[in-house]
């Protein structure tokens, strides 16, 4: 899966936009070097790819478009982490886990990934003091309105 | 006190130094490691996708055409 992921991004891996992650990802802690590469022109999904390990590679989507009311406070010292000193600078990625059907996966809200793509470096942030889950479905299920908890 | 689970102690002051002591129930370290070890699990399975690259491109395609399609029926 990964050699044809690597085949149709040939060209746009682009290394100088690689990003660190200095603790790696829970699960993953020796991997400190990826990248994330478009899906086409599919907006809302990208894949974050090791740069290390070439079977390693994450979907990731954006939180906000499947989860509008997704809010929590990002703490200081996260902030100084990543060195972040401006909202701009910020870009939140969360993990999708997908077996073979859309209406099967699940977004997990509860450990967002965050980066600073100004200066490239980014973790993955447990909201630890919040309702949120690993698996909230992808699609929301007709007439199901708010976060599920 | 910090929040309500953890207490800063005083332990001992000698001179200009003072020497301070965490008190916190063990349950909220089990806990915190709980989550971060769901966290490790979710993202272990997370890179076992069972789709192929083309037919996830046309999952996503679709899914996101179809709310755009919800979305003016609102």
């Amino acid at each position: 899966m990964h050699n044809e992921m690597i085949r149709s991004v040939e060209g746009e891996v682009d290394e100088s936009k690689s990003l660190l992650f200095d603790q790696g990802l829970p699960g993953f802690e020796s991997l400190k070097r990826f990248t994330l590469v478009d899906l086409e022109e599919v907006l809302p999904f990208k894949m974050l790819l090791s740069l290390e390990q070439e079977d390693i590679s994450f979907l990731v989507g954006d939180p906000f478009f499947f989860y509008p009311e997704y809010e929590w406070q990002l703490p200081e010292a996260v902030q100084h982490e990543l060195e972040i000193t401006d909202e701009s600078e910020i870009e939140i990625w969360t993990v999708i886990t997908i077996s073979t059907t859309l209406v099967e996966a699940t977004v997990n809200l509860l450990a967002p990934i965050v980066i600073n793509r100004i200066k490239g470096v980014g973790k993955q942030h447990i909201l630890h003091n919040s309702d949120y889950q690993t698996r909230h479905p992808l699609v929301r299920p007709a007439g199901a309105s708010g976060l599920a908890e | 006190m910090i929040g309500n689970q953890i207490e800063l102690v005083v332990l001992g002051v000698e001179g200009d130094t003072v020497k301070l002591g965490i008190r916190a129930p063990k349950d909220v370290d089990i806990y915190r490691k709980e989550i971060h070890l769901a966290i490790e699990a979710s993202n272990r399975e997370a890179v076992k996708r069972g789709v192929t690259l083309d037919s996830l491109k046309e999952l996503l395609r679709s899914d996101i055409n179809q709310r755009e399609k919800n979305k003016g029926q609102e």
